[in-house]
Parts: C-alpha cells; sequence; structure tokens
C-alpha cells in the first residue's frame, strides 16, 4: 500500500497541461495578406484550408484593425475556432502599404513568441486582400497556393527566398535595402504570377520592380541563386525558323563579388560565371571559334543586363545589393548612414564579366 | 549504495561547464552586444582571456592550499569568527545566485512557451527535482552534469544551419566601435562566464592525483570561452547588430527562424532541452549554497539546509515578477560577483599565505 502512496503527487504533477494548443481549437492560417488603408488602419486577410480535405473551399476572412494585432482579434469574433499564425506560409504585403516604412506594420509578427519566422514574404502590385480574394485555378487549396508559388519561383532564381527573419534583418541594416517578390494577378490564365522583384528604398517601396528575366541576373549578383538558373538571348537576325536565332544557357556556377575601392570612392562588380548551352536550334557548335563566339556575346550581354539593373537600382536610391553594407565594414571612412542613400545614387559603380564555356550538353 | 564523496578531474570540468552555462547563454550575445556592438566577440575574447588568468591563480591557490575547502581557507585566513561571518555572506550571496537564475529562466520559459502556467507552478517543477539531487553526494551531481553536457552538442548542431547564408560582413569592421565601447562590453562579458569560481568550492572533493587532475579542470574554463565565442559569432553573423539588441535571446531567436523537413519551431524543442542545461546550474549553485550554510551553522550535513535554502528561493523569487524587477536583480549580482569572485578570494589568499608563515 506504501508503495503505491508515491503514486498520489503523480496525479498532481502529470494531470493536464495550462498551456496546451489543440488542433480543433484553432484555425491555422496558412497565408495572410495585410494593407493599409486610407486612413491609417490595416486590413488584414486571412487564408485558412478547411479542416475537410476534399473541400475545395477556403475560409477567407478580410478584417480591419488599427494595428495588425488589432485586425487579428477582430477576427477571432467571426470564426468558430481560435485564429492562430503558428503555421502561416506566406505573408503579402499589399502596395499600399509597402510605400510605407514597413517594419512598423510587421513588428508584432516578431514580437508574438507564437509565431514562426520561416513564412515566405512578398508583395503585390495591387491590395493584398485583392489579390488573395481573387479566382485562382490551382491543383493546390488557395491557402497554400501563395507559398507554392513563391517556392517554385525560387527554384528557378527568379526570387530569392526571403523570409519574414531575413527581411527583418534587411529592415535592420541600414547599409542594404530591401526587395520583395512581386506578386501580380493575371486575368486570363485565372492565376497569380511572380513578376520579379520589387525595390525598396529606406523601407518604402519605390514603384520600381525588376521584370523576371532582370530578377535572374540580380539574383546572381547577390550570389542568390537556386539550382536552375537559365537565360535566352536573341543571338542572331534572319535565321529560319525563328527559334533559331535564339540560344538558351544554363548557369552552372557563378560567383559575384562586390569590391569597394577609394580614389575615387567606387564600387567594382566582378562576375564569374559557368555556362552550358541547353537549346541552340542551328547546332554545330564543335569548333572553339564559335565558342569563343558565343563566350563573347554572353560576357556582353550579361554586362549590359548587370549595368541596367545598377542603372535602375541607383535611380531609385534602392541600394539592395548591399554596397552600403560593404563600405561600412571595409571602408567605415565613407560610410554615412543619414547621407547614404545620395551617396549611392551619385557613386561609380562598374561591373566586368567573364564567362567560362564548360559545355553544351550531350550533343555538339 | 555506498558512494565515496569524491570525484575525479573530469568530473570537476563538467561541473565547471555546467555551473558556467545556464539561462545566460541564450542571453549573452545580446547583453554584450548592446554595449560593445558588433565587436562584442571582441569584447568576450578579453573577458575569457582573463577569466583563465583568474582559474590559473584559482588553480595555484587551491593546490599550495592543500586538500582544505575554500571555506576552510576561509577560516584559517580570517580566524574562526571572522570567518564564520564571512561565509554566512557567502551563503547569503549563492542564495541570491540561485534566485537571480532560478527567476531569469522562469523569465524565458513562462515568456516563450508556458504562457498560462503559472510562475509557481514552474518553480516549484523546477526547483523540485534540484533539492532531490541536490540531497545526495557531490558525485551525483557530477555525474548528472556530465550526463547533461552531452546536450551542449545539439545546440551547436542546430546553430550550425546558420551558415548555409552567414553574413560575415557584420562583423567588420573589427574594432570599429572603438576601444571604450569594447571595454564597456566586458562586464556582461565576464558576467556571463561567471560560474567558474565553482573550481574554489568543488575542487576540495578532488583526492587523489590533485594537481595532474585539478589541471584537467582549468580547462573547463577554456571550454566554455569557446562555446561562447561560437554562439556569439553565430548571431552576430545572423542577425545585424542593432536587431540583436532588441533581441533579449538571440540564440533562441535564431531556432525559431530555422526550419526544417519535419521540425519547424525548433526553439521550442530545443527549450526543453535547456531546462535541464538551466536546472544544473541551479543545482551546483544550490550545492555551494548549502554547503556554505552547512560550515556557518557547523551542520553535519548539507541535506536540510538545501531544503530550506530551496523553500527561501521559492518564495524570494515570487516576489521580482515584471521585466524590470528581474533585470534589476541581475545588475546587482553584477556587482556582488566582482566582489565574490575577484576581490574576495585575493584577500583571503594573501591572508592566508601570511597567517601560514607566521605559523612556521
Amino acid at each position: 500500500m506504501k508503495k503505491y502512496l508515491y503514486l498520489l503527487p503523480a496525479i498532481i504533477l502529470l494531470s493536464g497541461c495550462w498551456d496546451q494548443n489543440l488542433l480543433k481549437d484553432v484555425q491555422l492560417v496558412y497565408t495572410v495578406g495585410w494593407d493599409q488603408n486610407e486612413d491609417g488602419s490595416v486590413t488584414s486577410t486571412a487564408l485558412a484550408p478547411p479542416i475537410d480535405q476534399t473541400v475545395e473551399h477556403v475560409n477567407r476572412l478580410t478584417i480591419e484593425g488599427n494595428t495588425l494585432r488589432d485586425a487579428r482579434y477582430n477576427m477571432d469574433v467571426y470564426v468558430a475556432e481560435h485564429i492562430d499564425f503558428a503555421k502561416l506560409q506566406a505573408g503579402i504585403v499589399g502596395i499600399d502599404m509597402a510605400r510605407d516604412k514597413l517594419y512598423p506594420f510587421l513588428d508584432v509578427l516578431y514580437r508574438n513568441p507564437k509565431n514562426h519566422l520561416n513564412a515566405r514574404i512578398a508583395m503585390t502590385n495591387t491590395s493584398a486582400a485583392e489579390l488573395l480574394s481573387s479566382k485562382i485555378d490551382s491543383q493546390r487549396n488557395q491557402s497554400e497556393y501563395f507559398s507554392g508559388l513563391l517556392e517554385s519561383s525560387e527554384l528557378t532564381s527568379v526570387v530569392p527566398n526571403i523570409s519574414l527573419q531575413r527581411a527583418c534583418t534587411i529592415l535592420f541594416d541600414p547599409g542594404t535595402d530591401l526587395y520583395l517578390p512581386y506578386i501580380t494577378y493575371e486575368k486570363d490564365m485565372l492565376r497569380a504570377k511572380v513578376s520579379g522583384i520589387g525595390l525598396f528604398s529606406k523601407q518604402k517601396y519605390t514603384d520600381v520592380y525588376l521584370n523576371e528575366d532582370q530578377s535572374v541576373i540580380f539574383n546572381i549578383l547577390n550570389n542568390e541563386t537556386s539550382t536552375i538558373v537559365t537565360l535566352t538571348k536573341r543571338i542572331t537576325d534572319g535565321k529560319e525558323p525563328e527559334v533559331s536565332n535564339w540560344v538558351s544557357v544554363n548557369i552552372e556556377k557563378s560567383k559575384t563579388d562586390i569590391k569597394i575601392k577609394e580614389n575615387p570612392f567606387r564600387a567594382e562588380i566582378t562576375l564569374k560565371a559557368d555556362i552550358t548551352i541547353s537549346e541552340y536550334g542551328p547546332d554545330h557548335l564543335q569548333s572553339e571559334k564559335k565558342l569563343n563566339e558565343f563566350k563573347a556575346f554572353w560576357e556582353k550581354e550579361l554586362k549590359k543586363d548587370i549595368d541596367e539593373i545598377l542603372e535602375i537600382t541607383q535611380e531609385v536610391e534602392s541600394d539592395v545589393l548591399g554596397i552600403g553594407k560593404r563600405t561600412a565594414a571595409f571602408k567605415p571612412a565613407y560610410w554615412d548612414e543619414e547621407r547614404w542613400h545620395d551617396i549611392y545614387r551619385d557613386m561609380e559603380i562598374t561591373s566586368k564579366v567573364s564567362v567560362k564555356m564548360i559545355g553544351t550538353g550531350i550533343i555538339d | 549504495m555506498n558512494e565515496k564523496n569524491e570525484i575525479s578531474g573530469w568530473q570537476l570540468f563538467f561541473l565547471i561547464v555546467q555551473t558556467q552555462i545556464g539561462v545566460g547563454a541564450l542571453s549573452m550575445p545580446a547583453d554584450i552586444s548592446i554595449e560593445s556592438g558588433h565587436d562584442a566577440w571582441i569584447s568576450l575574447v578579453i573577458a575569457g582571456v582573463l577569466m583563465q588568468i583568474l582559474i590559473l591563480f584559482y588553480f595555484w591557490m587551491m593546490t599550495t592550499a592543500g586538500d582544505m575547502s575554500y571555506f576552510d581557507i576561509t577560516k584559517k585566513a580570517f580566524g574562526k569568527i571572522a570567518g564564520r561571518c564571512l561565509i554566512a555572506l557567502y551563503s547569503i550571496y549563492f542564495i541570491y545566485v540561485v534566485i537571480v537564475s532560478n527567476i531569469s529562466f522562469i523569465k524565458v520559459i513562462s515568456e516563450w512557451i508556458y504562457m498560462d502556467t503559472p510562475r509557481w507552478v514552474l518553480m516549484i517543477l523546477f526547483l523540485l527535482p534540484a533539492v532531490y539531487l541536490v540531497r545526495g553526494h557531490v558525485s551525483t551531481i557530477a555525474r548528472f552534469s556530465m550526463l547533461v553536457s552531452f546536450f551542449l552538442p545539439i545546440l551547436v548542431f542546430i546553430l550550425l544551419f546558420v551558415y548555409t547564408q552567414p553574413e560575415f560582413l557584420y562583423l567588420l569592421p573589427v574594432g570599429g566601435e572603438g576601444i571604450e565601447n569594447i571595454l564597456k562590453g566586458l562586464r556582461p562579458a565576464l558576467f556571463a562566464l561567471l560560474g567558474f569560481e565553482a573550481f574554489l568550492y568543488f575542487s576540495s572533493y578532488v583526492k587523489k592525483d590533485r594537481k595532474k587532475e585539478l589541471k584537467k579542470a582549468t580547462y573547463a574554463t577554456l571550454f566554455v570561452f569557446i562555446f561562447y565565442l561560437f554562439l556569439i559569432i553565430t548571431t552576430q553573423v545572423f542577425f545585424y547588430v542593432d536587431e540583436i539588441k532588441i533581441i533579449p535571446y538571440p540564440v533562441l531567436y535564431i531556432m525559431k527562424a530555422l526550419s526544417f523537413v519535419i521540425v519547424d519551431r525548433v526553439d521550442l524543442l530545443f527549450l526543453t532541452f535547456w531546462m535541464v542545461i538551466a536546472a544544473t546550474s541551479l543545482m551546483n549553485y544550490l550545492f555551494i549554497s548549502s554547503q556554505a550554510v552547512r560550515d556557518v551553522f557547523l551542520l553535519k550535513d548539507h541535506s536540510n539546509a538545501v531544503v530550506i535554502i530551496a523553500l527561501l528561493v521559492l518564495f524570494i523569487s515570487s516576489i521580482p515578477t515584471t521585466k524590470t524587477d528581474v533585470k534589476e536583480w541581475t545588475n546587482v549580482l553584477l556587482y556582488l560577483s566582482v566582489v565574490f569572485t575577484i576581490f574576495l578570494p585575493f584577500i583571503t589568499f594573501i591572508l592566508f599565505r601570511l597567517r601560514r608563515r607566521i605559523e612556521k
């Protein structure tokens, strides 16, 4: 009998838990959109998957509030469960919010211990509420669609993986400006599309974005490419059929170095890339002369693209490549946090590209 | 079971490691960065070197004193009455250390996972196993410290994922924060490394081959120093420095942002491991304080003292409730620790040597 008395404390100590969070009591929001209204309040749009997997319908809620946290609690009044962002996959910033200083809006995401910071963040060219309530043809449930969309674009190196945590680090760093995947809605296709990368300057969207092709080059410059990096360019004119004028290449390996130099103060970008040809109609790529022609062609084209991107970013004062960060690290004498964006706009940035043709696939 | 009341050199090594590594490790990068910005790691290196010198001094002191315990040395140095008064002060200090490590740990888990569980329940659950273990021989907690140390590689392993996308530029320019700020960072850095004084109190339990065995234990501080250096550099290449300053527990926060194929939110899983590591730190301090109490009241053994101290800790720990309270209580410790880990051992030892010379 005495032996069993020891079990008594176990009854008290092991029964239940104050902090239980049962799945049946919560509505897990997978995708959320944030907008700023004209009066400065925010609208939050949440997509949660239905409990029954066979049902196609998603739970969609669009609620206003003074802050994001406020809107989230306002939501609770409308659902039978408790709204929970612990499994958030994607957050989409509407354009009106993006145009304003971003961090104060997102603060709650970083402050609340329940949130998970690996969710992807992107922006859209309309209001997030509009994008999330548009009809979308997709194999997936719409609540999971947007994170899948971003993930597949990351695979082809169109956009980098920007998680909430990364966005926060970049927002805090005065020497780098934020860049977010830019999502648009295509009416004819009934689909959303990742159209490139939106450029920010001092936490605010500049109303300029890099298109898909530029975005790939941008990711190469940022050394943030994924497994597939493909570029297609028109190389000749007048060949028949038209496709013969185009050549596609894979960038197998690339490395960009950004060096800050003094006297005068400037940045030097050097890109080294290993390329294989993945598609070229006319064939016959045996001769070294031909390959050298290709090499020269790609070096010229890449340099042109890079210079174009640099020009765009300098024009809108968006230091997305982190040249300020490098200046602060290597040449602190030139670093001026207050005036950095002016300096960046007017500074000289040169680029150099060297390409190595390492293969042509399994035919020549 | 008939256990010997003694430990080996390696056991002492792990005792010191586990006393040093507690909750502080999770917040240490932020505490130092607030003072010395992106050069926090330099502050830590300086603090580490200072501490290594200090522990070598302790080592020399304890080997020349034979196998006397530190409190015996104190009694010898200051005389019976003054010595006992001093040990009484020590016991108050160590009870205070136990309280602070208790409240700061409860603060982390009640903010991070157990938002709804009452604090006193957490405290009881935290103190209960500690009391149970500490009532026994020193070899019990030494073995437990050794066992728990195997959790440390898990932390290193998880944090290695930061190096898939590190930003080493955030460490540059080296020394850019200026010497003044780096020296300011010394204070929290030394505070983070606190716990090495365990060497003084546990070394008398090493009976065989003292010189050789104690030497092994001096590597403990080196180990913890390298471990902390890894932690601080990892957080600095992950966060921008202004971000670290507003994140009280950067090490945990990193894990919140990592995602693995099957497991999200590694921080929650990890914190459950860390509870055990934080508990050993508290246990070791509880043991030291009970030893001090035993020597003050000349008790036969320390097991009853443990229970009383634990109850005291439980009650006093419920006084500070807000964030600022906890910070203030911790700040007091910052100053006290300088007195009790650096100043007093020095004086004690000088007096001890003088007395010896006179006796001869």
